[in-house]
C-alpha cells in the first residue's frame, strides 16, 4: 500500500494555522486554549489509545495521564504546529508504559478467547482476531500499525511523530504485516482444520 | 481476505463515537488538566502542609504525599445546580487525588458555606466543605493578593464556633502567593475527627493574614454528613517475617475507610504501617490512603485508613499489599543529648540531626530522614511525642508540634519537632513514632459486603 501525500486545502491549512495559534497560546498558560485543543484532538486520541489497551477504563485513564503530562511539559512545545503528534507521541509513551506495567502486575496474563460469533454481526470475528493480532506485535510495530490504520496517519507523519527516519518506519511496517500475514493464515488453517 | 494485503478495513468500520464514551473522555481531560495543576502546585511549594496536632486529643497523624492516579470522572449532575459549578470545579481541581471526595460531589454529598470576612480589601471565604463522621475537608478561598505577594497562614485554629479550640488534627497551606493575574486563591483545610472531638454542629475557622485576624464560623449539615458508617467483622492473620497482624473490623463511611487490627503479643518488631497497603474494590480500583489520617495510641492497635469507595457500592473489597514498614522492638529509640545536640544512638543511619536550638521556651529538634525508598511516600512521625530524660522520668506533654518538609519526588525529608524547653536532665531516649525500615510480604485480603448496602 502506498502513501499518498494529499495537498491541504485551504480550509485545512487555515484550520492548521488556527490550531497552532492555539497551541502556542496554551503553551503561554492559556488554559482555555489547551482544553480547546485537548477537545479537539479527543476522539483521535480515544481511537488509538482503544486500538492500543483494549479497554475503555485503561484507555480513558491514559487519556488523562496524558492530558497531565501534555500540561505538565507545554513549556518544552517546541512547533505549536505540531501540537497533535507532539500530544500523539505522549500518549503512545503513556500506552506503553502501561502496558508495561499491566504485564508486570499480571505475567501470565493470556488475552482472553475472543467470543468471536456469539455477536451474530458479520466482521465481528475477522476484527477481534485482527486486533489480537496486532496485539502481539512487538511494540514497535504495533506503534506504526495502529498509527497507520486506526489513525491514517502517513508514514511521513509517523516517521515525525516516533522521531525515526522514513525508512526505518517503512521497514518496520512491512515487517509487521508480514506477522500479521502468518498470524491470520495461522488462525484460517487452525479454523479449517 | 487477501493475501498479500490483511484487510484492515475491518478495523474502522464503526468509527462514529460513542457519545457516553466520548463525555467520559472530556472529563478525563478535565480530570488531567486538574492533576496537572495540582501538580504544579505541589512542585512550586515547598513545604507542601503544615501539619498541627491537637496536643490533648494527642493523635497520632499520617500524612501521606503520595499523587496517586485519577481515574476519569463522572459528568457530574450536580455541576448542572445552578451557583454549584464553580465550587464542584474548585473541590474536583483540588482534591483531584481524592477518589472518595470526587465521588461524594458527584453525588450532592457537599455543602455550599461561602462566607467571608475581609479586611483592607483582603477577603477569606469558607467556600465549602466535605465531611464524614472521620474527616472533613474544608475550601477556602483567599482574594485580593497582589500578584506575587506572599503571605503566611499565622495561628490557624479551628473553634466550636465560640471560643474553644477543637482537639483536633489538621492539616493546611502554610502560605499561599497571589496569582499573576489577580485571581483568588482557592486552598484547603483537611481536619480529621475523632471519638473525643467528633464532627461539630459549629464550625469556627480562625486565622491570620497580613497581621490581621480573620475570623467565619458556620453550622455544619450534620444532618447530611453524620450517621453513614457501617461495621463489617473480619477475622484474618497476615504473618510477615514472623509477625502477626490480626485484622478485626472494617468501618465504612462516606470518605473514609478503617481497617481496625491488633498486634500480636509475641511480635519481636513493632509495626508501623502498611506501606504500600492499599484497598481493591471488586471493579478492580485501587483506593489508597488519604492524605492524612489519623492512628491510635495503643500499642497493641493500630487503624489502617483509606479512602472510601462507599459511594460505588462494592460488594468485595481486597486488601492489598506487597511491604509493611516495622523495626525491632528493641531499636524502637532515638537517643539526643540535646543540649550538646548529639544523635547517641539511632536504629540505622537513615536519620541525622540537623539541630537542637532552643529559644522562646521551645526545643526544636531538626531531623534529615533518607528513607532510600522511592515508592515510600509517607511523612514520618519520627518521635511519637514521648520521652524519657536522663534521671528516668518520663515526659508525655511536652511536644508541642511538629512539621515536615518533603517532596514527593524525591526519597528524603526534613522533620521538625518543638518541645516545652526545660532542665531535662541529658541524654533524652525518644520513642521513635514510624521508621523507614521494611518488611517485604505480599498479600491479599478479601472483606466481604454483601448484605451492607441493604441498610439503604
Amino acid at each position: 500500500m502506498d502513501d499518498i501525500t494529499t495537498t491541504p486545502v485551504l480550509s485545512e491549512a487555515k484550520a492548521k494555522d488556527s490550531a497552532a495559534a492555539l497551541a502556542a497560546q496554551a503553551r503561554a498558560g492559556d488554559e482555555g486554549a489547551f482544553l480547546q485543543l485537548m477537545g479537539d484532538s479527543r476522539d483521535r486520541l480515544l481511537r488509538i489509545a482503544l486500538a492500543y489497551l483494549r479497554s475503555e477504563e485503561a484507555a480513558l485513564e491514559a487519556i488523562q495521564e496524558t492530558t497531565l503530562r501534555a500540561y505538565m511539559k507545554l513549556g518544552k512545545l517546541k512547533e505549536p504546529a505540531y501540537f497533535q503528534t507532539w500530544l500523539i507521541r505522549i500518549l503512545m509513551n503513556v500506552c506503553i508504559d502501561e502496558q508495561k506495567r499491566r504485564r508486570r502486575q499480571r505475567p501470565a496474563e493470556r488475552l482472553p478467547e475472543a467470543p468471536a460469533a456469539e455477536f451474530g454481526m458479520p466482521g465481528i470475528e475477522d476484527r477481534l482476531r485482527m486486533e489480537e493480532a496486532i496485539a502481539e506485535l512487538e511494540p514497535k510495530l504495533r506503534q506504526v500499525v495502529i498509527l497507520k490504520y486506526y489513525d491514517d496517519m502517513t508514514l511521513t507523519e509517523i516517521a515525525r511523530l516516533l522521531g525515526k527516519p522514513e525508512g526505518t518506519v517503512k521497514t518496520w511496517l512491512n515487517r509487521a504485516l508480514a506477522k500479521l500475514r502468518a498470524w491470520m493464515r495461522e488462525g484460517e488453517a487452525r479454523d479449517e482444520g | 481476505m487477501k493475501d498479500e494485503q490483511p484487510d484492515f478495513s475491518v478495523l474502522t468500520e464503526d468509527r462514529g463515537m460513542d457519545p457516553v464514551l466520548a463525555g467520559r473522555a472530556d472529563a478525563a481531560i478535565r480530570a488531567g488538566l486538574a492533576a496537572g495543576k495540582e501538580r504544579k502546585r505541589g512542585r512550586r511549594r515547598t513545604v507542601r502542609r503544615r501539619i498541627y496536632a491537637a496536643s490533648a486529643a494527642c493523635l497520632l497523624l499520617l500524612v501521606c504525599l503520595v499523587t496517586i492516579r485519577v481515574s476519569p470522572a463522572f459528568a457530574s449532575a450536580v455541576r448542572q445546580i445552578p451557583g454549584m459549578a464553580p465550587l464542584v470545579d474548585a473541590i474536583r481541581q483540588q482534591y483531584a487525588n481524592d477518589q472518595s471526595i470526587l465521588d461524594a460531589v458527584d453525588n450532592d454529598y457537599m455543602q455550599k458555606v461561602g462566607l467571608s470576612d475581609e479586611h483592607g480589601g483582603l477577603k477569606f471565604t469558607v467556600e465549602g466543605i466535605v465531611a464524614d463522621e472521620f474527616r472533613m475537608n474544608l475550601l477556602y478561598s483567599i482574594k485580593g493578593l497582589r500578584p506575587d505577594e506572599q503571605v503566611e497562614l499565622h495561628d490557624l485554629s479551628l473553634t466550636d464556633g465560640t471560643d474553644r479550640q477543637l482537639q483536633v488534627g489538621y492539616g493546611s497551606s502554610g502560605n499561599v502567593t497571589g496569582q499573576a493575574d489577580g485571581s483568588e486563591n482557592m486552598e484547603n483545610i483537611s481536619i480529621l475527627f475523632s471519638k473525643e472531638e467528633p464532627l461539630p454542629d459549629k464550625l469556627g475557622v480562625v486565622l491570620t493574614l497580613r497581621g490581621q485576624k480573620y475570623k467565619v464560623a458556620f453550622a455544619v449539615d450534620t444532618a447530611k454528613f453524620g450517621g453513614h458508617s457501617r461495621s463489617v467483622p473480619m477475622d484474618y492473620t497476615l504473618e510477615a517475617a514472623g509477625q502477626k497482624i490480626i485484622f478485626e473490623r472494617a468501618v465504612i463511611s462516606p470518605l473514609t475507610i478503617k481497617i481496625e487490627a491488633r498486634f500480636a503479643k509475641s511480635n519481636t518488631m513493632k509495626i508501623f504501617g502498611g506501606g504500600d497497603m492499599k484497598l481493591v474494590d471488586d471493579a478492580g480500583k485501587e483506593w489508597s490512603v488519604p492524605s492524612m489520617s489519623s492512628g491510635t495510641n495503643d500499642p497493641d492497635r493500630t487503624i489502617f485508613t483509606f479512602q472510601s469507595s462507599y459511594f460505588r457500592k462494592p460488594q468485595a473489597l481486597y486488601l492489598t499489599g506487597t511491604w509493611l514498614r516495622a523495626l525491632d522492638k528493641g531499636k524502637n529509640e532515638i537517643v539526643i543529648d540535646t543540649e550538646k545536640g548529639l544523635l547517641l544512638k539511632a536504629p540505622d543511619d537513615k536519620v541525622t540531626l540537623l539541630g537542637s536550638t532552643e529559644s522562646g521556651g521551645e526545643l526544636q529538634l531538626r531531623f534529615h530522614l533518607d528513607t532510600g525508598r522511592k515508592d515510600d511516600n509517607m511523612s514520618y512521625n519520627l518521635l511519637d511525642g514521648t520521652f524519657v530524660d536522663g534521671s528516668g522520668s518520663r515526659h508525655e506533654d511536652k511536644q508541642l508540634g511538629s512539621s515536615v518538609s518533603a517532596n514527593s519526588d524525591e526519597t528524603n525529608q526534613t522533620l521538625a519537632f518543638k518541645y516545652k524547653a526545660g532542665a531535662y536532665k541529658q541524654p533524652l531516649t525518644f520513642t521513635i513514632g514510624s521508621y523507614p525500615n521494611y518488611i517485604e510480604r505480599p498479600y491479599r485480603i478479601p472483606i466481604s459486603l454483601s448484605g451492607v448496602w441493604d441498610q439503604d
